[in-house]
């Protein structure tokens, strides 16, 4: 190792132990009994270790039930917001036609806009749909399947022309290339790009603030929130139901992080 | 041939019409409620043009400004934030051996919901059992002992804007990674030659070369930036939405008050008025960016 690359690794790694520590806490405090909460000095490891926050959450929230909720919302909604970016996807990055520029800048643009911005007439069109208070208003990956078509464009670019015009030649119809050659070629960035809308629905928050108030909806990381005002200070029922609500998301990305990371650098340098 | 002809929009429209229904016409009527007194009276909705009255009322609302001077605090702050994405960035690409575990560490943050991080940080804040407390008490400051961040007007906004940028960093960091990596080798191999040392080389290849990823850095970060209400909800004020955007209104933002004035006071004309400001200021600031960074070619 050089010089250089030494003291990187070693500036790294104290950043990394730093930047670790909030979920040290938190998985330290979700085992805390509550009368080791308030104290000080405050302690890392519990002097006592107690299942006292997670029996407490079980009988206070009905968080397996939002769990539920959230796999139910995010698969879902995944596979919609594919299904829906595919197509367009593939139209704007191998086709050719009019205003195809002008579409795709439309739609990029869009991207821009927070939810706060059309989350009244939103709610409005939700609540014509009778939406509120349900799984459909949840589901539906509006500003996800606009990520995809942007995230799905940028990567059907890069496959060479010759592929697709020796296919055409044989007969190929378009629908076929895009499942048989487009898709196949492009799976990283698939996974890359469902792992992202599945971590966005999972981790949603304003919308369900706005159309939710029955808890039997609630996503996980939106249902501890709503919920805790009754538990203000129970801290460690509040650390459990966090380690409840990340354990899902943390598995499934260190499964894909190469993928990932791999594809959004690659997404970086595309523009 | 003519089928072939019309083959691309059997692939666009059925989407363009799933995003008209679902974002175009949301975003043109929010700016069309933003002319009308659209609110809730004696149970059912009534709606009457009010030309711009609304945004007549919205120049004489404290609060509104107070929002806005929150807002511009979140932005300004950015470049810090970006700077010290870059150094990880270039921290990262120097190291060869635990790169990938850096990276999915650096990342980590971000795939975990806002929601979850703020009530972590409001432990770790809290006055007299936080360890951030703690850790000044241990290094000498003997008096902060039981100050409140999130309950002091000066550094509630700036302790929450801390947790947000832990949550986005490694967003940031990947991108700069990515702008790294597209700044050819031979500057440095010539600057090199030419005996610029290491902080030089930063200042004068990296940073300017940079460009196009900062571009792309500030607009997402700034997006993003516009994601942070649900830390606000629970980490100020009396916690978990109770007088969120507290103390005295330092942390209140423009989407909380579209939340508030919409939802909790049933004036939708008046929060749609606030809305589309929302949407005037991402316009004003994205294309400040867009004449800040030039594109570079390599």
């Amino acid at each position: 190792m050089h010089e250089k690359e030494r003291l990187s690794f070693l500036l790294l790694l104290i950043f990394v132990i730093i930047y670790l520590f909030p979920f040290l806490i938190a998985f330290s405090v979700a085992f805390k009994p509550f009368s080791e909460l308030f104290i000080f000095p405050p302690t890392i490891i519990p002097r006592s270790l107690s299942w006292e926050g997670f029996s407490q959450l079980f009988v206070s929230m009905p968080i397996l039930r939002w769990v539920f909720n959230s796999f139910l919302i995010s698969s879902t909604a995944t596979v919609l917001a594919l299904f829906l970016a595919v197509f367009p996807a593939y139209a704007l990055s191998r086709m050719k036609f009019k205003g195809r520029d002008l579409i795709y800048r439309i739609i990029i643009s869009s991207l821009m806009i927070p939810l706060a911005a059309y989350i009244i007439p939103l709610f409005l069109i939700y609540k014509n749909l009778g939406w509120i208070n349900s799984y459909y208003g949840l589901i539906n990956p509006v500003s996800e399947s606009i990520y995809a078509v942007f995230f799905l464009t940028q990567f059907f670019k890069a496959l060479p022309k010759e592929v697709e015009e020796a296919a055409i030649i044989d007969g190929c119809s378009r629908i076929r290339i895009l499942f048989n050659i487009i898709i196949p070629n492009n799976i990283p960035a698939i996974i890359s790009v469902s792992f992202l809308i599945f971590l966005w629905k999972w981790n949603m928050f304003y919308l369900p603030l706005v159309i939710l108030d029955d808890p039997q909806y609630y996503p996980v990381a939106y249902g501890i929130v709503a919920e805790a005002g009754k538990y203000i200070g129970y801290y460690n029922l509040l650390m459990s139901g966090i380690i409840i609500t990340i354990i899902p998301l943390i598995i499934i990305y260190f499964i894909i992080s190469k993928h990932v990371i791999e594809s959004l650098i690659e997404l970086g340098i595309k523009g | 041939m003519s089928l072939k002809k019309f083959s691309p929009f059997f692939f666009i429209i059925p989407y363009l019409l799933y995003f008209s229904i679902f974002m175009l016409l949301p975003v043109s009527s929010s700016i069309i409620l933003s002319f009308f007194n659209y609110k809730f009276y004696a149970g059912t909705l009534n709606a009457t043009f009010v030309g711009i009255n609304n945004y007549i009322t919205l120049v004489s609302d404290p609060i509104f400004f107070i929002a806005i001077r929150n807002t511009l605090f979140l932005i300004i702050l950015l470049p810090f934030f970006i700077l010290f994405s870059i150094f990880l960035a270039i921290l990262v690409e120097q190291v060869r051996f635990g790169k990938r575990f850096f990276m999915t560490i650096i990342l980590l943050p971000y795939v975990i919901p806002l929601t979850v991080h703020a009530i972590i940080f409001s432990f770790i804040y809290q006055p007299n059992y936080g360890y951030l407390n703690y850790f000044f008490y241990l290094i000498g400051f003997r008096n902060i002992l039981n100050y409140a961040w999130l309950n002091e007007r000066g550094t509630a906004l700036l302790s929450v804007e801390v947790v947000w940028m832990y949550a986005y960093l490694g967003y940031a960091t990947i991108l700069s990674y990515a702008g790294l990596k597209q700044i050819p080798r031979q500057y440095y191999e010539a600057a090199e030659v030419d005996g610029a040392g290491f902080f030089t080389r930063i200042r004068h290849i990296t940073l300017p070369l940079l460009s196009n990823a900062m571009l792309y850095l500030y607009v997402s970060s700034t997006i993003f930036l516009f994601n942070i209400l649900p830390l606000i909800w629970v980490m100020t004020g009396g916690g978990f939405g109770y007088g969120a955007g507290g103390p005295a209104f330092s942390t209140y933002t423009l989407d909380l008050y579209v939340y508030h004035t919409a939802f909790r006071d049933s004036n939708y004309g008046y929060a749609s008025t606030l809305a589309t400001c929302i949407f005037i200021i991402i316009f004003i600031i994205t294309s400040f960016y867009f004449k800040e960074f030039k594109e570079v070619r390599y």
